[in-house]
């Protein structure tokens, strides 16, 4: 029987989902979500029907959808619209902050600002992006971290334009789908570019730099630093067909590998783990897919481009055992040295049990892990199984078990009545753990705290907006007269209309938010773990998943 | 009878998990022992006790913190974006019938401009004005064929009439041009006496016709009283 483990489409999701979207972009948009979660396409008038809202807010609920990639439409046969949600997409809005630092780590500030354009807009041409993030350089402070030295300030679209390119090349940025032809109807943002598409990278001759020079000018002219830059027109442009969006897929497998390398180091050591990391970038350069999951080298390959790696063939004896979750196998070993293969999803359940045992020891105890383990390792266990060999008396091991299967981390095994039952046979009482059904129940568990923590966000905006108001204004106030030059009483005058107690209001009710966003963040990275999971596993036909990884 | 079916199942199950029968059913929070004996009647806590607190959240770190400012302002600026569709502003007066129709857009909020070509036509405001504008022409059209129609002529009628102004176009286009001429100075004409006609009216009325009905300006009762005298009145 085959399991379909898909993440994002449990019902769970459906309540954070839209909690999310009007997180980010109001109620109105996040009711048109919470239509279209459930179906696998809506027309418009359906839409309308099912939200109750005006058609005119429906339509550009649907368009910010669609330009930020949250939906996309496809023709029927009947020559309708259809509308659907991605939904991961969705999740990932919350994630941004960590795309643009991650981008901020590797290639710097110019290519930060670009990243940040790319993804407040959500598709934007390349010229638009230079624009904008030239004119944001030039209006604010950042412009000191990107000038070089002897490099001509007039220059700074050039910088950006170079970042841009850095981004694309190493694939954080891809390409929109342009319409193949204009005759019949069709999705501009299914089509595919062919891969003899000239535009696929970004074109010299399709970027005028001098006009790029004047836009940037002009722009600084009219907006202001606290509005920020004005997006320009791109029909103004020659590459105004041509937009570009964030790849989510380039940062996550990055972030894959570094997890992988951290649980390497965590269980075995700092060498092995520089090992597996090495062992990784040789395979990837034979192997066209990153994100499979039997990768494969020679071990000739290895040898070669590991040569300086210390102890390196006892390193690799140690990624091939169960503490590192045995996801290095050398295979074929003989006159030609064989192969290695690094079971990537392997490991991925190695991690994923871990977490699991971690995580019922933070809710339940260091006894219930002890437990949870065992019980992974083994198939069916005994309950005089479980108190002997986790070194629990038999009470204790009892209430342990119970209240892991009051959780539903632990099933109860059902046996076969004796045909002729009698009162001498002792009844037996056998668990189980069905891995993808504790996964399940982790990630919706990690969904409704997530939900529950932005409603409590919600609730406590909403109960301090008029004390956040009244601190802007005085905040206004009190920069205004210092730029016009007043005394520290006529400042302090000003200060004391917020009193003592609101203040204090305040203080607490920013700790309170980042207490709040602080936990989201964590529980975002948890997810990114049962995301790679449900990947890996998505449809599952041996349900012993994860007995090994134990 | 409470000892069968699947309850004894249960219950032996929980009995074998080493549950007492006086703890199954019993609250974790009740007080036992002296309180119990002493009679407390406190309410139990909205909340189960927890065995085990949760883990402390880890120290900041300049990286966390940063991940942290950039994930409040990316918040703050989407909600105050042009694709935040805003709810439209409600007059608090009266409601009225008209307020349905009426459509009022949030101050200060950006108006949401996009490439329309990259999105399905039906979801570009532009495209569905046209078609509302094609629709009211049409009532127009059949009106003035209905017009036509209610002169007393039929279809062929005035074919064989337009047929026969186009022979006398071709044979004495001078002719017709004169009495359209005529018909056109007649119309001018009739025109410029309604001109006058207004403003005359205008003169006298003032837009009312209080002055012709009502408003006595007393000339008559002058007239009447005046006997040359011209020096006035002495006083």
């Amino acid at each position: 029987m085959s399991v379909i483990f898909n993440l994002f489409n449990s019902i769970a999701f459906e309540r954070t989902a839209s909690k999310i979207v009007e997180t980010f972009f109001d109620s109105i948009v996040a009711s048109v979500v919470k239509a279209l979660y459930r179906s696998s396409g809506e027309s418009l008038q359906s839409i309308t029907r099912l939200t109750h809202l005006p058609s005119k807010q429906v339509l550009q609920a649907l368009v910010s959808l669609i330009q930020h990639n949250l939906a996309s439409f496809e023709y029927t046969p009947q020559r309708q619209v259809h509308y659907r949600l991605n939904k991961a997409n969705i999740f990932y809005l919350l994630r941004k902050n960590k795309y643009i630092h991650h981008v901020r780590e590797k290639l710097g500030v110019a290519a930060e600002l670009v990243v940040e354009r790319v993804l407040e807009e959500g598709s934007i041409t390349a010229s638009q992006v230079i624009v904008c993030t030239t004119c944001k350089l030039l209006m604010t402070d950042l412009s000191s971290a990107v000038d070089r030295a002897n490099q001509n300030p007039g220059d700074r679209h050039i910088i950006v334009r170079d970042a841009l390119r850095q981004l694309i090349e190493l694939g954080y940025l891809e390409r929109c789908a342009s319409p193949s032809s204009p005759a019949p109807p069709c999705c501009p943002l299914l089509v595919k570019p062919s891969s003899d598409d000239k535009h696929r990278f970004l074109p010299d001759d399709h970027l005028n730099l001098q006009l790029i020079a004047q836009a940037v000018t002009e722009n600084v002219e009219t907006s202001s630093s606290s509005s920020g830059a004005i997006l320009p027109d791109a029909s103004s442009f020659p590459d105004g067909k041509i937009y570009w969006r964030l790849n989510y897929d380039a940062f996550h497998l990055q972030w894959r590998d570094t997890l992988l390398v951290t649980s390497v180091e965590k269980n075995v050591g700092a060498e092995v783990g520089l090992v597996f990391r090495g062992l990784l970038q040789v395979a990837y350069s034979t192997v066209e897919d990153k994100w499979q999951s039997g990768v494969y080298t020679t071990a000739a390959h290895v040898k070669h481009a590991l040569n300086s790696a210390p102890h390196l063939e006892h390193c690799l004896q140690l990624l091939g055992e169960g503490e590192s979750g045995g996801c290095v196998r050398r295979i074929g070993v003989g006159g030609g040295g064989g192969e290695y293969q690094i079971e990537v999803a392997q490991l991925v359940a190695h991690i994923t049990a871990e977490f699991l045992a971690k995580r019922i020891k933070e809710m339940f105890g260091s006894k219930a892990a002890r437990v949870f383990r065992l019980v992974m390792r083994n198939h069916i266990v005994s309950a005089d199984m479980i108190a002997s060999a986790c070194l629990l008396d038999k009470k204790e091991a009892d209430q342990v078990s119970n209240m892991l299967f009051l959780n539903q981390i632990l099933l109860v095994h059902d046996l076969r009545k004796a045909s002729m039952p009698s009162s001498h046979t002792p009844e037996l009482l056998f668990f189980k753990v069905n891995f993808l059904e504790v996964v399940r129940l982790t990630a919706s568990q990690c969904f409704t705290e997530l939900y529950n923590l932005l409603r409590k966000r919600e609730l406590l905006t909403e109960k301090n907006r008029s004390l956040m108001e009244k601190k802007t204004r005085v905040d206004a106030i009190v920069d205004n007269i210092v730029k016009s030059g007043a005394t520290q009483e006529q400042i302090q005058d000003i200060e004391e209309m917020l009193t003592d107690a609101e203040r204090t209001a305040v203080t607490k009710w920013l700790k309170q938010q980042d207490q709040i966003l602080t936990v989201v963040s964590g529980i975002t990275d948890d997810i990114f773990l049962f995301e790679l999971f449900s990947r890996y596993y998505c449809h599952v036909d041996d349900l012993s998943v994860g007995r090994s990884a134990a | 009878m409470a000892g069968r079916g699947r309850g004894q199942t249960r219950l032996k199950m929980l009995e074998s998990m080493g549950v007492e029968r006086s703890e199954m059913s019993q609250p974790l929070d009740r007080p036992k022992g002296e309180a119990a004996a002493k009679g407390d009647l406190t309410p139990s806590s909205v909340y189960p006790p927890l065995k085990f607190q949760p883990l402390p959240l880890p120290p900041s770190t300049t990286e966390t913190d940063y991940c942290l400012t950039l994930l409040k302002l990316d918040m703050e600026r989407m909600r105050s974006s042009k694709y935040a569709v805003k709810k439209e502003k409600q007059q608090a007066e009266l409601e009225r019938y008209s307020d349905r129709y009426r459509l009022t857009v949030a101050e200060d909020h950006p108006q949401l401009v996009v490439d329309w070509t990259r999105f399905p036509r039906e979801l570009n405001p532009s495209y569905i004005r046209k078609s509302k504008k094609r629709k009211i022409s049409k009532p127009d059209q059949k009106s003035r064929q209905k017009k036509v129609k209610l002169a007393g002529e039929t279809d062929e009628q005035m074919e064989e009439r337009l047929k026969e102004l186009e022979k006398k176009e071709k044979e004495g286009g001078a002719e017709v041009k004169e009495e359209l001429e005529d018909e056109e100075d007649e119309d001018k004409d009739n025109k410029e006496e309604e001109d006058e006609i207004e403003d005359e009216d205008e003169e006298l009325d003032e837009g009312t016709d209080y002055a012709q009905q009502y408003f006595d300006n007393g000339e008559q009762y002058d007239d009447a009283d005046d006997d040359g005298n011209d020096d006035g009145g002495y006083y």
